[in-house]
Order: C-alpha cells, then structure tokens, then sequence
C-alpha cells in the first residue's frame, strides 16, 4: 500500500472527527473533574439514532442535527439524575456511575437493536477529483464540518458571556461561585453541550463507519489518549492530542495492521509522557 | 474473622460437590483480585482502571506454559516477575505528573485496550480470539516429587491456600508503617514527602503488589476455566473489579472480597436465566447504589444497624 494524497486526506479526516469528540470530553473533564466513560456510549447513540431518524425517512443532514439534540437531552437527563449527586463525593463514584450508565445505555440500544451492526447510506454519494485523486466527497464535507464546529466552540467559548463563565468555573469554582455564578447551572450546561458535541460526531461519522451497540468504547479511550497525551490546558491542546492520536493512527494503519498502529501509538504517547508528563502540549 | 472464613472454606471443601468447588474457587479468585484493587485505590487511592492487564497476562502466560507442559514452579516466578517490570514502567510514566489521579489510571486503560487486540491478533502464541483452550491443571514436580492438583477437590484446597495467604499478607502490609504510609499518601502527599518519603516510590511499589496478586490471581483462573481469552485483559473487568471495591467499601479489604465473591457466585447462576437483561439489570443497580450508598454495601448496613441501635435506646 503506498501513500498518497488519500492517506493525508484519510488522517485528516480522522484528525477532525476525534476532535470533536475530544473537545466535548475536554468541556466535561476540565470543568467538572468528571471521567465520564459514557462519553463514548454518547457516540454510539448519536450514531443509533441517525439510524432511526433516516429510516423515518427524514433527510440525513436534519436526522444529524436531530440526533444532537436527542443526545443532548440524554446527556440532561444523566446530569440531573446521576452525575450531579456525585460531585462531591469524587474520581471513583462519578467514574463508575457513567460507565454503569454506559452499560444501560449499550444493553437498551442491543436490546432494541439487537447485537448485529447497523449502516446509513451515505447521503453525499459524488466523488472529488483532489490533485488526481477520486475522493469521496462527504469524506471531505465532513472534514469541513469539523472544522466549522471546532471554530465555533473555540469562539464561543472565547468571545461569548457563556464561554466566559464556562472558562471561569473552569479555572477555580469556589471563586465563580463567590462572584455569584450559579456553577450548577454551568455544570449542566457543560454537560449537555458535551454529551451534544459527542452525539453530533457520531451522528456524523454513521455513514463511514460500523455502527455496533459497543462501538463507544474506542472513542472513549482514544479521546482520554488524546487528553492526557495532549493535555488539558486548553482546547488547543486537545486538538493538539487528536494531531497525535488519529493522525499517528491512521498513518500506521497505512503500512500494517489496526493492532500494530494501535500498539505503535500506545508506544509514541508512552515516550511522549515520558519526556513531558503533562503533555506536549501544556505550557508547563 | 479471617480464621473463620478459612475454616468455612475448608469444611465446604469436604462437603460440597465437585463443581460447585470450581465454582468457587473461581469466585475466590475474583475475590482476591478484588482486595488487590482495594489495596492499590482503598488504601493508597491510586486508581487503576487497567489493573485486568496482569489479571490477563498471569493467565496467558500461564496458560501457555502449562500447555508446554513448562514446570510451574518456574512459571509462576516468570509471570510474577513479567507483570511486575510491566507494572514498573507504566507505574514511572503514569505517576511522574504529581497528585494526578486520571493520568496512571488512563494509561492503564489504553493500555490494557491494546493487549487485548494483541492478544486477539497475535493469534499463532494465544490463539486469536478464541484464546488458549484446554489449559491442563498444574502438577508440581519437587526433585522427583510430583504433587498433582488435577482433581478439582485438590485444585480448591490449592486455591484456598494461597488466597487466603495472600489475602493475609495484604491484611498485615496495610498494618504497618508501609501501610499507613499510603493512607498518608492518599490524604496528602506532600506530607508524606517531608516525612521522608519519595512518593512516586511509595506508588510505584504499591503499583508492583497489585500488579502481582493480579497476575497471580491470573494464574489461578486460568487452570479451572482451561481457557485464556483476550476478554481477561478487557476494560469490562477492570472497570468490574472497581465496581466490586466501591460496592464493598474501600479500605477494608474483606468488603470487595465478599461483594466479588457474592456478584461472581450469582453471576454464574443468574446469567444463563436472564441472559440479555442480567447486564443491564446490573448496570442499573450499580448507578443506583452509587448514588444511594457512597460508602459501599457495608457501610449502608452499618448505618442502618446504628439506626436500629439508637431507637432502640430511645425507646428503653
């Protein structure tokens, strides 16, 4: 297998998507010190239930912006039942409740679903002559879209009154509640909109890849990799992580098999901490 | 109570059926490896979200040496000393950033997800997915004197043995200085630091017990089930021995050996009733008791019982 201009377009595809997934896990870790392991369960039913709104016939790109909000609404019923008990009570109990709530939701979704994979057409089907190169173009229109919704966050959360008291909360919660921040409602907000940005990407990504009631859990890994390979300082640094991760992955995976490339980067992220434990990207 | 506890296994060792014996001697294991975890995160409060890694390596090393008819006595040192430089390396990189629970945790997770892919892939030394089948019961041979356990009434008696001897080591170590170091550690580890302490160290050690029980814990499985698979090396056990430490309550060691013994013994006989909903149902009941009981089973109970205790003395 040689490498062309496909394999950078492939790397940079799996670049954006694991972004996005990363940034929404970054909004719920950084601000609220929560290892949310339904992250990836997040994913998976973002992908599920652009399966269902298609098979109703609604036009994909509607079914994704669907999906979302579903999602979103999951993530807020979880906040308000589980996950806001838990704050105080620290790492373990919160971890353990969004994986048990990852197991509800993978056997619900097997149940109704059953354990066998499911696909959506792709809705773009036209191919992109790129320097030579046939590419599917909704390969590229999904690039493109990651792009977009990486801007946006990274704006809203930089120029916007919601952005401001997300970063404040973030940076030292006791001082944004002095200030008279209800950091309850930013810790909802925080966790909706990550659960949306995880729904949204596996909405996305449907079309291209398998969907499996366990597919979650590859992207939660591979987002916490790209966390703490990263690091957590910003959300730079986060796509900084996903540069690493996807694009190390997907590079490898053009010369050997998934395991190998998988092992390969397991390897780069254990040097990478080596020489700097808190990840490249950190300032410190 | 740990002396009482031996003596229940012995005497059902004399009585009960043969495979109920494998049982469980199974759910022991499970039990061990739970107090291991309870060990590293109840009383040192490092959080292992890969600690299956050594569970799955004791068992394919094992298993792969015992169907090379390799003498145990020499694969077990092996497997130890495998798990523990392997638990070494990831302890140093995971533990360098300070105070940080998520990073070693993390690694660990990634980690463990890689081995088992290798061990799915890998598929001429562990058999692909299927895993090491028939993995024969170990004999001992001692300069010509063989000590065969094939007979699972044996095996049991074998398995009670080092479990209980390793559930006792743990009991002892977290009574000593060593011990009340890492509560030290857990509370505050720059205090630990000016008492003289290294704490990555003090971390890495505790990381290297774990890792060693877990191996050796590994071990045992593998030569009652015949069978390695690359779903020991899962996130799902992992996370499951976490689950176990949480619901028995952390730092008190017989808690999650009781809770895993008891989810292991109604595993086996309820998941063949109910067999698509048992997870689920399972899934829910532990959000719940999160929620509900933060300090475990046990403490929940303990608090009811002081409950009882004080109306009582109201009401005398």
């Amino acid at each position: 297998m040689g490498f062309g201009i496909e394999n950078v377009l492939n790397i940079i595809t799996a670049i954006g998507v694991l972004a996005v997934v990363t940034v929404g896990l970054y909004i719920i870790l950084g601000l609220m010190q929560v290892i949310n392991m339904a992250h990836g369960d997040m994913v998976m039913l973002g992908a599920y239930s652009v399966v269902t709104f298609t098979k109703m016939g609604i036009n994909y790109w509607l079914a994704a912006l669907f999906s979302a909000f579903f999602v979103a609404l999951v993530g807020a019923i979880v906040e308000l039942c589980v996950v806001q008990f838990l704050y105080k009570t620290g790492n373990l109990s919160t971890m353990l409740a969004t994986w048990g709530i990852g197991i509800v939701l993978q056997q619900t979704i097997k149940l109704i679903f059953g354990p066998q994979g499911e696909f959506v057409d792709v809705p773009v089907t036209s191919m992109i002559n790129i320097m030579g190169i046939e590419y599917p173009a909704y390969r590229l229109i999904l690039f493109l879209l990651c792009v977009v919704i990486l801007v946006g966050i990274f704006f809203i959360l930089k120029k916007t009154k919601a952005g401001l008291l997300v970063r404040t909360t973030m940076d030292n919660r006791i001082m944004a509640q002095a200030m008279g921040i209800n950091t309850k409602n930013v810790y909802l907000f925080g966790f909706i909109s990550g659960s949306a940005l995880a729904g949204l990407a596996g909405a996305l990504i449907a079309p291209i890849t398998n969907i499996s009631p366990l597919m979650g859990l590859d992207y939660v890994t591979k987002s916490f990799l790209v966390v703490i390979s990263g690091g957590v300082d910003s959300m730079l640094s986060t796509i900084g992580g996903s540069f690493i991760i996807a694009g190390f992955q997907t590079f490898f995976n053009g010369f050997m098999g998934a395991t190998n490339s998988w092992m390969t980067v397991l390897v780069i992220v254990i040097i990478a901490l080596w020489v700097r434990p808190r990840g490249v990207f950190s300032k410190k | 109570m740990l002396i009482g506890l031996l003596i229940l296994f012995l005497i059902v060792g004399f009585v009960a059926p043969e495979y109920l014996l494998d049982l469980l001697a199974t759910a022991v294991i499970f039990g061990v490896f739970a107090a291991s975890a309870d060990f590293s995160y109840g009383y040192a409060g490092i959080m292992n979200l890969g600690s299956a890694l050594y569970f799955g390596l004791g068992a394919y090393i094992m298993g792969y040496g015992l169907k090379a008819s390799a003498n145990p006595f020499l694969l077990i040192p092996s497997a130890l000393i495998v798990s523990i430089i392997l638990s070494l390396v990831i302890g140093y990189v995971g533990f360098r950033v300070k105070a940080s629970q998520t990073h070693f945790g993390l690694i660990g997770l990634a980690i463990t997800l890689g081995f088992e892919q290798l061990a799915i892939s890998l598929y001429g030394l562990t058999g692909g997915s299927n895993g090491i089948t028939n993995v024969p019961r170990p004999v001992f041979s001692f300069f010509g004197l063989d000590l065969d356990l094939s007979s699972p009434t044996l095996y049991y008696f074998y398995v009670i043995v080092v479990s209980m001897g390793i559930f006792f080591i743990l009991w002892r170590l977290v009574n000593t200085d060593f011990g009340r170091a890492l509560q030290a550690l857990r509370h505050d580890e720059t205090k630990l630091e000016t008492m003289g302490y290294h704490p990555l160290k003090v971390k890495m050690t505790v990381n290297a017990i774990t890792a060693a029980i877990a191996s050796l814990a590994g071990m045992l499985l593998v030569c009652i089930s015949g069978i390695a698979y690359p779903s020991l090396f899962g996130v799902g056990l992992s996370m499951s021995v976490l689950i176990w430490v949480a619901l028995g309550g952390t730092g008190s060691l017989i808690g999650p050996f009781i809770i895993a013994m008891i989810l292991k013994l109604s595993e086996s006989m309820l998941s063949s009733t109910f067999e698509n909903s048992y997870t689920l149902i399972i899934g829910l009941v532990f959000v719940i008791m999160v929620i509900v009981a933060p300090t475990g089973v046990f403490g929940i109970g303990k608090k009811i019982f002081q409950y009882i205790k004080r109306t009582e003395v109201e009401q005398s």
